[in-house]
């Protein structure tokens, strides 16, 4: 085994995973960088109202503070040209600076509706921490309460929003929205290079002294000791230049941020309540408005500290990760069966990227709630919100559940037994015009389902619906189909039947294909009846294909969001949703997607819980491998 | 030069814990018919200690290196020009050798030289060697002559030694008229030809055949082998051939190899290696004389006793006194169980034959026998013991009825009881 | 033995052929009726035909863009997804390597995640790969969601495949990767089809994502863009007919070019499954 191409592999995989961390550290920087420049901006807001007097007469009551107030923030609007300012009073809009200027304050109800949610929320978290703030040591121990962010920050497509509390006295008046677009820092790059200096440099190290030593023993411990060693000194010395670096160039920012701020008088009452992060200001600057003597030492304490645990996160990493690989076992693993990992490698990387990235995403966040866009860690709450809802109604769990499995059920079962009898039905010899029915049978697995089920919520409608036409045409009185649930299920029963019944006709076709004939001779020599025939060579032939094709169309049907969201979307009532379609609810009409998330985790399993045990019952996949 | 050697090759394969108990388990299983079918104490007595030891193996599966000996220290020094072929029961490994010699299948241990040049690193095109499959295994959507052509393209050899080589191959097999069409369109025969046709083109240092007549019928299966050997002794090329029929392992090989499966922690693949007279005459082990030679063998227990200074073999109703030939290496066997091995065809009805004496004559009721016009085969019950043997049809020999054989006393093999190894090898 | 009476077999075949084939032809009606609305009653022939709806579409929507977007997603999907379903049931199929059977499993497992929660994850993950609003996005996502299915067809099809005809290559002197296109390739055709058929038809029909990820008018897919005339109160029902015939029409005439693969393509994995 060559050593070197080890070495240079694992250098390789070293400056992937920096970049990869490199990534993480710098948005978390980044983001850093412009909160605390919008808590400042913010803050600069606030103090010159608060300079202005304009919140001395409580409410804003005369019309002449609001047009007063309105000339001050315009003022501010246009030193920052960039941002984008609106202030909000209950529900009211009292100032608005749009990204085009002089527009009328015409937003679309959405965009409102999310600010006046942000300025409740706000409020809130205002007058929690008011009290914590007057009756701590009660409060806290009987609530155990935590307290709230103090500002709300948004981040979203490069954007970051920023809705700050405009209070007076512990009272709360309204709220400061700021909006910016954020730049890039440079940090990124002076990180990465150091890290990657690091690498090389021992690269090249380690394969001189290798050259020296030519063949090592694989489970030789000496060179990944000595490797991760020089990493993590090398690295921190680089990287100390790199912390010291940054900080100036942050210090930098702030002067020019304390400049814009100076003069005007900070005071106190305004930086009081300190609980967090977000308030870091009264930490940076003092009262008059000049950053504190030693924030530089600390934000390079900060910084270096981060980078410290990083790098030794990366070390370990390194360690274990030779060590294991330098296994003669996972050495030859991967020798031997380089050419079948190359194989899969395209679909498996596609399928990480795109499926499981995604789920293990979900999975996460089903671990958290969330207000908007605020998560919180929240354990487990999620799935016993879910699973402890004992109520027998729509849109409770068990009751959506159980739906589903009706659903599912009646499904299965038409499909199924459609699909057998008309290839039972097409197999017979003598029949003719096989190739024509069959082709049109199939002509609905054709059809986008979503075209499918929007035609037939068509013709299932009230009154132009052609169903009813049909039976009013026939004397009988039309249905009113989608105000009970019956009828509801039914409509979308029989949208989905149409939908699926040709797959499993498709498949036991198939399946009826690779039935010897001489089967069905022996049958007749021995005088077996049509009916033993079926029940005792069709159908035991027929299940090993038909199973698998079962659990799949079972798995389909139990996730069939298009049918039940397009057809019936759960009139009445709701009454008709499953699992799938409350789960989408949850996110996209009601914004919890942890919620959702943790929905979504309930149905994986009860699935994975399904198929497990089919499979264990009828052995189905037995001798695939 | 393509001389071929093998240098103690072992194989093995390794199991994940579930599939190995699923292998012993099945094995147990087997075993235990066997016991039920089995009414020889001591034989009970073997199978029961290896069905006990199979059930220690699977209380203690070992967590790692899962692995199962497939071929054991393989030694074999194949020379050039030899036609030589791989005979045992199916399962033995034969396939396993071949593959491994062709490259298909990597070599747990050992070395393989092929004309000089050790090959175990050596991808299976750059071996020279051409493989001739037991399915043909034909490219289906191309045509017969680009099938044949096949490998000869991806050598890049000129098109025009290309169709001369192909249509060369084609008339030696009688295929000329078929290069268009496609395989699906051949009788089994055909195919089977254009298989052969594939690797004579490629004129290669050694053939190698996995069982390449065991798909077609009786008859078809005569013409092959016959054609078989003209082919191969025109091209007077390193041939490995191997097969489970014994017939075609007699009429083919220049030397052969008869293999069985691992039995012990000890055993090895090779029962005997020699040319087909030898192994036939002369069987190293009751396997060997079991496995060679139909119909088989008829192999008795019993033990040798002194009548007057003359040893005979006893067992049950038989006494037989002991080839002259044999007699040097019965001395340590005295007194002792042994086991002798009678072919069938070394009976011969005592009413032709001058020099019968109750020194070599057995007596026996006659259970069953098969008139075939040119012999007769006979099975018969002498006492308690059931025997085989093979008459000239001029014996009037109806069932029931009693019968006298003469033996020739100087083809009975002995073998070692407890080894079952010849013991004029010992 | 005589001639098997079949005609209640007809009856029977003509019933369900007739349910299935009556939307259809409802769809047809509406999509050639003058109004916009549903019809008052069903006539298979409309009494006045016309080409209006079609007519708007074509010319007075961007329908030629949504169709040129669809075909070039659909068909490099189609491509992009035999590709990697291919290579990775080819690896299933032939080689033992650690980690197989939970691969295979994995591929799965992936069938019972509910597709709708994967939407935002898998926005954060294209925007950061720049690759929202772009086609290439889109193909990567659909060529990718139908990889398991097509994968365990496929390794399903290549098992039936005798491996003594890649040795015999592999000693003629082929390479693996010239065994996989030149041998493999062309024997499974049939499997290739039915994947192709089903990767095809997962990005011509797909609707939410391509909503999702597509913000720009020009840039929809035609579900998308007929998505556009189904309005959030009214459904623009003629438009939407006709819409929904010119979108099916070619993954229609494809299933019956195909349909004969289909039959034995798609149980050739399965029965043994
Ligand atoms: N991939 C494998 N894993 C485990 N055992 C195998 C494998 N391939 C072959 N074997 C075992 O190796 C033995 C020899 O097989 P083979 O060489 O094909 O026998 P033959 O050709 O003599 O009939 C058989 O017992 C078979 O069970
Ligand atoms: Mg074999």
């Amino acid at each position: 085994m060559n050593g070197k191409k080890y070495h240079v592999g694992f250098a390789v995989l070293g400056i992937l995973l920096v970049y990869l961390a490199e990534g993480f550290l710098a948005h978390y920087a980044e983001k850093q960088k412009l909160i605390q420049e919008m808590v400042f901006a913010a803050r600069g807001a606030a103090t010159v109202l608060y300079e202005d007097n304009v919140f001395r007469q409580r409410g804003l009551a005369s019309s002449s503070s609001v047009d007063k107030l309105q000339k001050v923030l315009q003022s501010f609007a246009r030193e920052h040209t960039e941002r984008r300012l609106v202030v909000l009073r209950d529900f009211n809009i009292v100032f608005s600076r749009d990204k085009a200027p002089n527009t009328a304050m015409v937003r679309d109800d959405y965009e409102l509706k999310e600010l006046y949610d942000r300025q409740i929320k706000v409020k809130r978290y205002f007058y929690t921490n008011e009290r914590i703030l007057r009756y701590k040591p009660d409060f806290v121990s009987e609530y155990r309460k935590k307290p709230m962010p103090e500002v709300d920050i948004e981040e979203k497509e490069g954007f970051l929003r920023l809705v700050y509390p405009l209070t007076m006295e512990g009272n709360f008046l309204g709220v400061a929205v700021l909006e910016g677009k954020s730049e890039r820092l440079k940090l990124p790059s002076s990180f990465f290079y150091t890290y990657v200096l690091a690498i090389v440099v021992l690269l090249i190290f380690e394969l001189l002294v290798e050259r020296e030593r030519g063949e090592r023993a694989l489970t030789d411990w000496t060179p990944v000791l000595r490797y991760s060693v020089g990493f993590v000194l090398l690295s921190a010395i680089f990287l100390l230049v790199a912390a010291d670096r940054f900080t100036l160039q942050v210090m930098k920012e702030l002067e020019i941020l304390a400049q814009a701020l100076k003069g005007k008088n900070l005071i106190r009452e305004w930086w009081q309540i300190s609980f967090n992060e977000h308030n870091l200001p009264l930490e940076v600057l003092t009262a008059s408005g000049n950053i504190a003597a030693n924030y530089s030492d600390k934000f390079f304490a900060k910084m270096a500290g981060f980078v410290a645990i990083f790098g030794l996160l990366l070390a370990i990493l390194f360690i274990f990760g030779l060590r294991g690989f330098l296994t003669r076992r996972v050495q030859e693993t991967w020798q031997k069966h380089r050419l079948a990992y190359l194989y899969i490698f395209p679909a498996v990387a596609a399928t990480i990227l795109i499926i499981f990235i995604p789920f293990a995403y979900s999975v996460g966040l089903s671990f958290f709630r969330n207000l908007y866009n605020h998560y919180y860690f929240a354990g487990l709450y999620n799935y016993f919100k879910i699973l402890l809802d004992f109520a027998w109604q729509p849109r409770s769990f068990y009751y959506t559940l159980a739906v589903t499995v009706l659903w599912t059920f009646l499904n299965i079962i038409l499909h199924v037994s459609i699909g057998l009898g008309l290839a039972l039905i097409l197999k017979e010899p003598a029949l003719r015009f096989k190739g024509v029915y069959r082709a049109l049978l199939i002509l609905p697995w054709a059809v986008p389902n979503y075209i499918t089920a929007l035609i037939w919520k068509g013709m299932f409608h009230k009154e132009f619906g052609i169903i009813n036409q049909t039976l009013k045409s026939l004397g009988f009185e039309p249905v009113s189909w989608f105000s009970s649930f019956w009828t509801a299920l039914f409509a979308n029963l029989a949208t989905n039947t149409w939908l699926g019944f040709p797959f499993m006709m498709v498949i036991a076709l198939g399946a009826l294909q690779s039935i010897p004939r001489d089967l069905y001779e022996a049958a007749d020599i021995d005088g077996a009846t049509r009916w033993q025939k079926f029940r005792q060579i069709t159908l035991p032939l027929l299940k090993p294909a038909m199973f698998p094709a079962i659990i799949l169309g079972t798995i389909w049907t139990f996730n069939m969001f298009n049918v039940i969201y397009l057809v019936s979307n759960g009139a009445p009532n709701n009454s008709t949703d499953i699992l799938v379609v409350e789960a989408y609810r949850a996110a996209f009409e009601k914004d919890l997607y942890a919620y959702a998330s943790a929905y979504s985790m309930i149905i994986f399993f009860i699935l994975l819980g399904y198929s497990y045990v089919t499979n264990r019952i009828s052995r189905a996949t037995e001798g695939v491998y | 030069m393509a001389e071929i050697v093998f240098r103690g090759i072992n194989k093995s394969y390794r199991l994940q814990k579930s599939e190995f108990k699923k292998k012993v388990k099945a094995e147990i299983r087997k075993l235990k018919e066997d016991l039920k079918d089995t009414f020889d104490e001591v034989e009970r007595e073997k199978i029961q200690a290896r069905i006990d030891l199979k059930r220690e193996e699977l209380r203690e599966v070992p967590a790692h290196e899962l692995t199962v000996d497939i071929i054991r220290d393989f030694n074999l020094h194949i020379q050039d020009r030899e036609f030589v072929v791989f005979v045992g029961p199916s399962g033995c490994g034969k396939s396993t050798v071949l593959r491994m010699l062709a490259g298909l299948e990597d070599i747990t241990s050992g070395e393989i030289e092929i004309g000089g040049r050790v090959v175990n690193q050596v991808a299976p095109k750059d071996r020279d060697i051409a493989f001739v499959f037991q399915s043909y295994a034909l490219y289906p959507h191309l045509s017969i002559f680009d099938n044949i052509a096949f490998g000869l393209k991806l050598r890049r050899m000129p098109s025009t030694e290309i169709q001369q080589r192909v249509y060369h191959a084609a008339e030696i097999l009688q295929l000329t008229e078929h290069l268009h069409k496609k395989p699906r369109q051949l009788s089994g025969g055909q195919r089977q030809r254009v298989a052969m046709g594939r690797a004579i083109v490629r004129n290669p240092a050694a053939f190698l055949f996995d069982e390449p007549l065991s798909n077609l019928d009786a008859k078809l299966r005569q013409e092959m082998r016959v054609q078989i050997k003209k082919i191969t002794r025109r091209l007077n090329t390193t041939t490995v051939y191997v097969t489970h029929d014994q017939i075609e392992a007699m009429t083919l090989a220049d030397k052969i190899v008869v293999l069985n499966r691992l039995e012990g922690p000890h055993s090895v693949n090779i029962q005997q290696i020699g040319a087909p007279l030898d192994v036939y005459y002369n069987p190293a082990n009751t396997f060997v004389a079991g496995f060679i030679g139909t119909p088989t063998i008829n192999l008795l227990e019993g033990e040798i006793e002194e009548r007057g200074g003359v040893p005979y073999f006893v067992s049950g109703g038989i006494e037989l006194r002991v080839g002259e030939s044999r007699v040097p290496f019965l001395s340590k066997y005295r007194k002792k169980k042994i086991r002798a091995g009678i072919r069938p065809h070394d009976f011969e009805d005592a009413f032709f034959s001058p020099n019968a004496s109750s020194d070599n004559t057995v007596e026996g009721v006659v259970d069953v026998a098969e008139n075939l016009g040119a012999e007769i085969h006979v099975q018969l019950q002498c006492g308690d013991l059931p025997l085989t043997a093979v008459v000239s049809s001029r014996s009037r020999i109806s069932m029931g009825e009693k019968i006298r054989l003469v033996v020739n006393l100087e083809n009975i093999h002995y073998f070692d009881y407890d080894t079952g190894q010849n013991i004029n090898r010992l | 033995m005589a001639k098997k009476r079949t005609w209640h077999l007809h009856l029977f075949l003509i019933f369900f052929t007739f349910l299935t084939v009556f939307p259809v032809c409802w769809v047809v009606q509406i999509a050639f009726s003058p109004g916009n609305e549903l019809p008052a009653e069903f006539r298979l022939i409309p009494e006045e035909i016309t080409l209006k709806n079609f007519r708007h579409l074509l010319f007075d929507k961007p329908f030629f863009h949504w169709l040129l977007n669809s075909v070039v997603i659909s068909l490099s999907t189609t491509l992009v997804g035999i590709f990697l379903a291919a290579t990775a049931g080819y690896a299933f199929s032939r080689f033992q390597f650690p980690g197989k059977k939970t691969g295979l499993m994995a591929f799965l497992v992936t069938q019972m995640f509910p597709g709708t929660m994967m939407m935002i994850p898998l926005y954060i993950i294209l925007d950061k790969l720049n690759l929202v609003d772009t086609m290439a996005g889109l193909i990567l996502v659909y060529s990718t969601t139908s990889i398991p299915f097509s994968v365990w067809m496929l390794k399903g099809y290549f098992d039936t495949i005798p491996r003594d005809l890649e040795e015999a290559a592999l000693i003629d002197g082929a390479s693996r990767s010239l065994i996989f296109w030149k041998l493999i390739l062309p024997l499974s055709r049939p499997a290739i089809a039915i994947t192709g058929l089903f990767s095809f038809m997962t990005a011509w029909n797909e609707f939410i994502l391509a909503a999702t990820f597509m913000n720009n008018e020009l840039s929809y897919t035609l579900p998308v863009g007929l998505q556009q005339l189904v309005g959030q109160f009214s459904v623009e029902w003629g438009y939407f007919a006709a819409g929904s015939i010119l979108v099916s029409i070619p993954v229609v005439v494809l299933f019956f070019l195909l349909q004969r693969h289909l039959v034995g393509g798609l149980t050739s994995g399965s029965v043994k499954g």
